[in-house]
């Protein structure tokens, strides 16, 4: 029925206290602006999706619900669930390099400072937060 | 308001063994297509509740049905409806694997043999095998192949991972997540392992000292628990409107697990939302009876789903 | 399901055959010995009075009566071994090893899991049982003088062997299906069954074809073939004594009108006879015929199997109701 391998796999890591059925919007999302999935292509169905790894089917009912409800997705019924919107700007793996070699400088400098991991993932996180334009 | 037919309930069920009772006055209502996760400590009546619902064990008080039948009834009907696993994983050991396949498929009409193979091999369990010379796990596989086959809308599963390696257990989950997936089956499986359950489940049954504390939609006990922070040298009042569930007490820190209907506003607490594992284990701490500080109407609603 | 029983409980029964064979075959070769010896008997003209005149005599009727007595008791036991191994393990088996709770939650109802067993279990130990009846008729002909009406003789002639061994099972059955242990159902079901069997023997099996009685003279020898009930100095006009008396309740007035000296080798003063005429009594003899042998077979037979529909009903309701 499913002939193709799925596209992307998923990953629940269950100390971030993060919601899994967030958990999984969060990674389409990112795999969407990442550029790893395109508009047309088919996310991973329930069956797929439960079969990697070990989550309540109605979980991935409802990811794939918000994603629709944010625009993100649409669900065609007997065909799957469809990516729709691609990022508006796919970065090239120039870019990325560029984007990457970057925030290596800038983390550098900060355990340079006297932060540690934590706080350099702290900061950073912070940082994403306020500059994230994206509705929670 | 009509409600579609419940895969399992349970009203008032009791089962007494001479002047002890195992299980008492049980109420629960389990809806079609949920992965019911039922917890407690051993011996706390979770295995009698499954024998109950599978129709072997006859109660001592109450009813239990499946999908609107008594399991005790004993008709074709209900018994094809129900698949249940033992924690003894009865099998007979003289029986080849293949045969043990026979037996299933000449008492089940709705026995799907491809199934149980493809599960078989995918195990690696050969069907030539004498089902006594296999190890514990295996036969705890096998067990299981015996349940998936029949096809049965409600599977009624005790301690189904207990014997199996990790590996072997994420396949069982993902076999029975498939089964859900496809067929709209419903599980309970009770487990004393939270951890394996916790983003499996997503209908929640707490079991202890013979009684069922908690039985609800996980969403709703994840919403309906607050764990209530304070310093212990402050040790401020539990606030009014809550039922106290457990607390933990340490030299710098009060920790107050807690049951709510509307949001708890006093400043002296600070409010967080608890993981499931910490609600379960506040209820299986607590021993003894607990003094609500609700009225006396609304604390023990363990089913919760009046509606 | 009749597969599964045949499968489940397959070891049981090929035992039991085994069994069942290995006593054909010693009663074949027993009783060809017992025919032998006959033959040496008869053929020396050895009397049964007097076994003692030759060796040949003495050894041949010895031996013959201790190959006798041990197949009699082999056969006496059969049914009972028979229908107890089988049907103890039927329903207690399954409990002991829990295996109650897999075949319970298939689809397929109590009763008519039980039902299924039990008709296996029924129909291979009336098979064997019926099998081995022939054979242990001819061992009777050939070691008891084909005396089967004898109560010790009729306990495994005919086709009463075949009802034993149902009843014997369905007590096994039964027993399992309520003490759910198989060690203890046949420790319970043996002295049962034994009691069973001597009740029925002795307090029930003369009086289900109504004996015949005849008016003999005193001491005539009673035929070797009869089975030989009450006898008696009964009043005129009756074959049974009246209510109030015994069988034997005119013994002494016979013999106080025989006149002293009676006893020993002196010539008593009376003959029994003018003494019967006297005192208006006949001696009379109550016995069963051979010829009430299939009718007595067929009525104890009702017996039993009634008796094990019985517990057949029983073990349907035990399980049906099971609490645990």
């Amino acid at each position: 029925m499913e002939p193709e391998a799925p596209l992307i796999s998923f990953r629940l890591d269950p100390r971030t206290g993060v919601a899994p059925y967030r958990q999984l919007v969060d990674q389409v999302r990112q795999a969407v602006s990442l550029g790893m999935l395109r508009a047309g292509d088919r996310l991973p169905s329930v069956r797929e999706v439960v079969t990697q790894i070990t989550i309540n089917p109605n979980t991935v009912h409802r990811a794939y619900r918000d994603l629709e409800h944010e625009g993100v997705v649409e669900g065609r019924p007997g065909l799957g669930t469809f990516v729709i919107a691609s990022s508006p700007s796919p970065m090239t793996s120039e870019e990325r390099q560029v984007l990457l070699d970057e925030l290596r400088h800038w983390v550098i400098r900060a355990r340079h400072s006297g932060l540690d991991a934590e706080g350099v993932a702290a900061l950073m996180a912070a940082a994403v937060r306020t500059e994230d334009p994206a509705p929670r | 308001m009509s409600e579609p037919l419940a895969a399992l309930e349970a009203v008032g069920l009791g089962k007494r063994y001479g002047r002890r009772w195992g299980l008492e006055d049980c109420s629960l209502r389990l809806p079609t297509g949920r992965v019911a996760a039922l917890v407690g400590p051993n011996g706390a009546g979770k295995s009698t509740l499954l024998r109950m619902a599978a129709g072997i064990t006859r109660p001592s008080a109450g009813e239990v049905r499946v999908f609107g039948q008594s399991p005790q009834d004993q008709t074709i009907e209900v018994l094809r409806q129900i698949g249940y696993l033992d924690q003894e994983r009865p099998l007979y050991s003289s029986f080849r694997v293949g045969e043990m396949l026979r037996f299933g498929r000449r008492l089940n009409p709705g026995w799907d043999d491809s199934v149980a193979r493809a599960y078989l091999s995918e195990l690696g369990i050969p069907t030539d095998a004498k089902v006594g010379k296999l190890s514990i796990g295996q036969q705890a596989q096998v067990a299981l192949t015996m349940c998936l086959a029949k096809r049965p809308a409600l599977l009624l599963l005790d301690e189904p991972v207990a014997a199996l390696d990790p590996v072997a257990r994420e396949g069982l989950m993902h076999v029975l997540l498939r089964s859900v997936v496809d067929d709209n089956t419903t599980v309970l499986l009770s487990s004393h392992a939270l951890s394996d359950l916790a983003t499996v489940c997503d209908y929640v049954i707490i079991l202890s000292e013979s009684r069922v504390h908690v039985a609800d939609d996980l969403d709703y006990v994840l919403a309906s628990h607050r764990l209530l922070v304070a310093s212990s040298q402050e040790a401020p009042e539990i606030p009014p409107g809550v039922v106290h569930i457990s607390t933990t007490r340490s030299q710098r820190q009060t920790d107050v697990i807690v049951r709510v209907e509307q949001p708890v506003t006093d400043p002296a607490w600070r409010v967080l939302e608890p993981t499931l594992e910490e609600i379960v284990l506040a209820y299986l701490r607590e021993q003894g009876p607990r003094t609500p500080t609700m009225s006396p109407g609304a604390h023990g609603e363990a089913g919760g789903t009046a509606r | 399901m009749i597969w599964a029983t045949w499968r489940m409980h397959r070891l049981i029964f090929l035992v039991s055959l085994a069994g069942a064979a290995a006593l054909a075959i010693w009663l074949a070769v027993s009783g060809t010995h017992e025919l032998h010896a006959w033959t040496v008997f008869t053929s020396h003209h050895c009397s049964m009075n007097e076994p003692g005149s030759s060796q040949i005599c003495m050894n041949s009727s010895q031996g013959s009566d201790w190959f006798s007595t041990v197949d009699a008791a082999l056969c006496t036991a059969l049914p009972g071994v028979l229908g107890l191994v089988l049907g103890t393990p039927l329903v207690a088996g399954e409990i002991q090893l829990r295996t109650n709770r897999l075949a319970w939650t298939q689809s397929i109802t109590r009763t008519r899991w039980l039902l299924t067993k039990i008709g296996v279990g029924v129909l291979f130990t009336a098979v064997v049982a019926g099998a081995l009846t022939p054979l242990i008729w001819w061992w009777t002909d050939a070691a008891r003088r084909g005396n089967h009406i004898q109560p010790t003789n009729f306990d495994f002639s005919g086709f009463v062997l075949v009802s034993y061994a149902v009843f014997a099972f369905m007590l096994g059955a039964a027993l399992g299906a309520l003490i759910r242990r198989i060690g203890w159902a046949f420790a319970a079901g043996v002295p049962l069954f034994v009691l069973a069997r001597l009740g029925v023997r002795d307090d029930i099996r003369a009086g289900l074809i109504a004996p015949t009685s005849a008016t003999v003279s005193a001491y005539l020898p009673v035929y070797n073939t009869d089975w030989y009930l009450n006898a008696g100095f009964l009043p005129l006009g009756r074959s049974t004594p009246p209510p109030g008396q015994t069988w034997t309740s005119n013994d002494a007035v016979i013999t106080r009108c025989q006149g002293p000296g009676f006893s020993g080798a002196q010539k008593p003063a009376h003959s029994a006879t003018y003494c019967e005429n006297l005192h208006r009594l006949h001696y009379v003899m109550q016995f069963q015929p051979p010829s009430h042998f299939w009718a007595l077979q067929a009525a104890e037979s009702a017996v039993f199997l009634g008796a094990a529909g019985a517990l057949l009903g029983l073990t349907v309701i035990a399980v049906r109701r099971w609490r645990t």
